[in-house]
């Protein structure tokens, strides 16, 4: 017979606190809601006054919570809320969608380390040293030494990278989603000691933008980790300090001047020249935008100052160019959650440690959507001898080792 | 067999496989549904114009099925179901708790194919029947068509993206059934 587990005042109210809280609720509302006064609320939420089944499931509603949410095992994880909130406030504020999109790197933080919990699998971290910034420093420079100095460290040369968000959350230990955020915003950054770094890049970006923002980002994990942080596509005046290492970091991270030199001197020394569609194929093989390898190639003074203007100007479209010059787009991973979160979920459900309703809400999905995904992460496709093609279920738990 | 709670999953199933008032009628005194799982978004998937492979979703509508009494909708009543549920939710999702909570309080068999509910339900001494088996017992019972038997289920491989787990009991009936 099932023991069904008690239910620990003291989370329990710490969350309800919580939730109240993300609904913008006062506790004389949640207390008129439920129909009892606010010192009884107020105990509910310190954990010395147990709430009733009923006040749990009518409190869940008020929050547009699961009781699930509310009740599951699991210490509660640091919210990133409150100071991402105060970075939010003020830039944007009352703005609704960044509101929502704070709320869902908090989510998205709790959810990845209870997975991690319940499989037993913590992330490893492997951030890289932090670098003091100071007024006087030459911040291009320093940022362009310390992102030759991460591409050592993390054994990638001075070659173009794919697959980055793979990279910065398998081998750094960043938890990286990507989330509707408003337009002009292109991404965000939290850190706390449990969940570590969490980065919410804009998915309604392109791909070439969305490296940009997580390369950003990545720089002010770099000289910024603690702060919480908002990141525009534009800024109006003068740039923080901070703001334009993460920027010269990107860039640098992204194009590394030795290859990309390199490369421009080859096409100059063979064709004489270096043309527009030279441009386009190199931002292609880097991965980036045409707009920021423009920019870079200025940096290094390798074409004039003013390119992008004269583009504009010549009403260039980098979309047309590309399919003029058969560039085929680049495969990217722009699934709202990451590859391992991904897995760690399907897995936890192959191994009955969660239901099928808890997958499809860790994957944001409904449930039909959460089994074509649990049958692309747990089947493989073989090519027999006889040249057929052969989709098999693939035996997750069985051990690889002798005498496991 | 005696009143029967549909868990989502098995709802969904039944939905895909386009013919869950016959399987319903063949296999229980009545299907039972909680409020949640009909609250909870369902989508199936179904065939687009586009061409044979390609599928889009679509809204599981449940009214019609409540309003000619193939479900009976229930909600979750009195301290100790609500209790039970809510210590439920700590392990699995609301839906299925709630299914759960019902099925053990009221003595109902509760169908569901998820190996997370199912080990639940187990420890508790509830009841359980599966997707496969209620196909089964429609097979048996209800006199359908060889061939009507084949497309419900090939309905559910397609629209539900379920397919029984090779360890299930019936996984070879089932197998069988789509090679007739």
């Amino acid at each position: 017979m099932l023991n069904l587990p008690s239910i620990d005042p003291k989370r329990l109210g710490q969350r309800l606190f919580e939730a109240r809280q993300a609904r913008g609720l006062t506790q004389q509302e949640a207390a008129d809601y439920l129909q009892c006064s606010r010192p009884v609320l107020i105990a509910i939420e310190k954990g010395t006054r147990p709430p009733k089944p009923d006040e749990i499931v009518k409190l869940a509603s008020l929050y547009g919570q699961t009781v699930h949410e509310l009740v599951r095992p699991g210490e509660p994880v640091s919210d990133l809320r409150p100071h991402l909130h105060a970075a939010v406030n003020k830039v944007e504020p009352g703005n609704a969608e960044m509101e929502q999109a704070v709320k869902d790197l908090q989510q998205f933080a709790e959810k990845y380390h209870e997975l991690e919990t319940l499989m037993g699998m913590p992330m490893t971290s492997n951030y890289p040293p932090e670098v003091p910034l100071t007024d006087h420093v030459k911040v291009a420079a320093l940022a362009e030494d310390i992102a030759i100095r991460e591409r050592n460290r993390l054994g990638l040369g001075d070659q173009p990278v794919y697959g980055l968000r793979e990279l910065l959350e398998t081998d750094v230990g960043l938890r990286i989603m990507y989330g509707d955020l408003p337009s002009h915003i292109a991404g965000m950054y939290a850190y706390a000691g449990d969940v570590g770094c969490c980065v919410v890049v804009n998915r309604r970006h392109p791909p070439e933008r969305r490296r940009a923002s997580l390369a950003h980002e990545y720089g002010h994990v770099i000289v910024d980790r603690y702060s919480p942080g908002v990141d525009y596509l534009t800024y109006r005046g003068r740039k923080p300090v901070k703001e334009r290492f993460a920027e010269s970091f990107g860039m640098s991270f992204l194009m590394p001047t030795t290859s990309l030199r390199r490369r421009f001197n080859e096409i100059v020394s063979t064709k004489g020249d270096f043309q527009v569609a030279d441009l386009c194929r190199l931002s292609h093989l880097y991965f980036v935008s045409v707009e920021a390898m423009v920019y870079r190639l200025q940096s290094l003074q390798l074409i004039p100052a003013g390119t992008l203007e004269h583009l504009r100007e010549s009403r260039f479209e980098v979309r047309k160019a590309k399919g003029i010059l058969e560039l085929p787009e680049r495969p990217e991973t722009n699934g709202r959650y990451p590859d391992r979160y991904v897995y760690l979920a399907v897995h936890a459900y192959e191994q009955a440690k969660i239901s099928e309703g808890q997958l499809a809400g860790f994957l944001s999905v409904d449930r039909v959507t959460a089994r074509e995904i649990v049958e692309r992460v747990s089947q493989t496709t073989n090519v027999k001898d006889d040249g057929s093609i052969e989709e098999s279920r693939l035996p997750f738990q069985r051990s690889l080792l002798p005498n496991a | 067999m005696r009143a029967v709670v549909l868990d989502t999953c098995c709802l969904i199933n039944l939905y895909a496989s386009q013919r869950l008032p016959a399987i319903v009628a063949a296999s229980m005194e009545q299907a039972v549904v909680p409020k949640p799982v009909i609250g909870e978004c369902l989508y199936i998937r179904q065939q687009a114009d586009e061409g044979p492979d390609s599928l889009i979703p679509v809204h599981v509508d449940l009214d019609p099925l409540i309003e000619s009494g193939v479900l009976l909708s229930t909600e979750l009543t009195g301290d100790v179901e609500l209790d039970q549920f809510v210590r439920l939710a700590a392990l699995i999702d609301d839906c299925e708790a709630a299914c759960l909570a019902i099925a053990a309080l009221r003595g109902f068999v509760l169908a569901t194919d998820d190996k997370r509910a199912i080990h639940v339900a187990t420890d508790l001494g509830v009841s359980i029947v599966t997707t496969p088996e209620l196909l089964k017992n429609w097979s048996e019972r209800g006199s359908p068509k060889q061939h009507d038997v084949a497309d419900a289920i090939a309905c559910i491989e397609r629209y539900g993206r379920f397919r029984p787990h090779t360890l299930c009991p019936y996984a070879t009936w089932w197998a069988e059934q789509k090679l007739t």
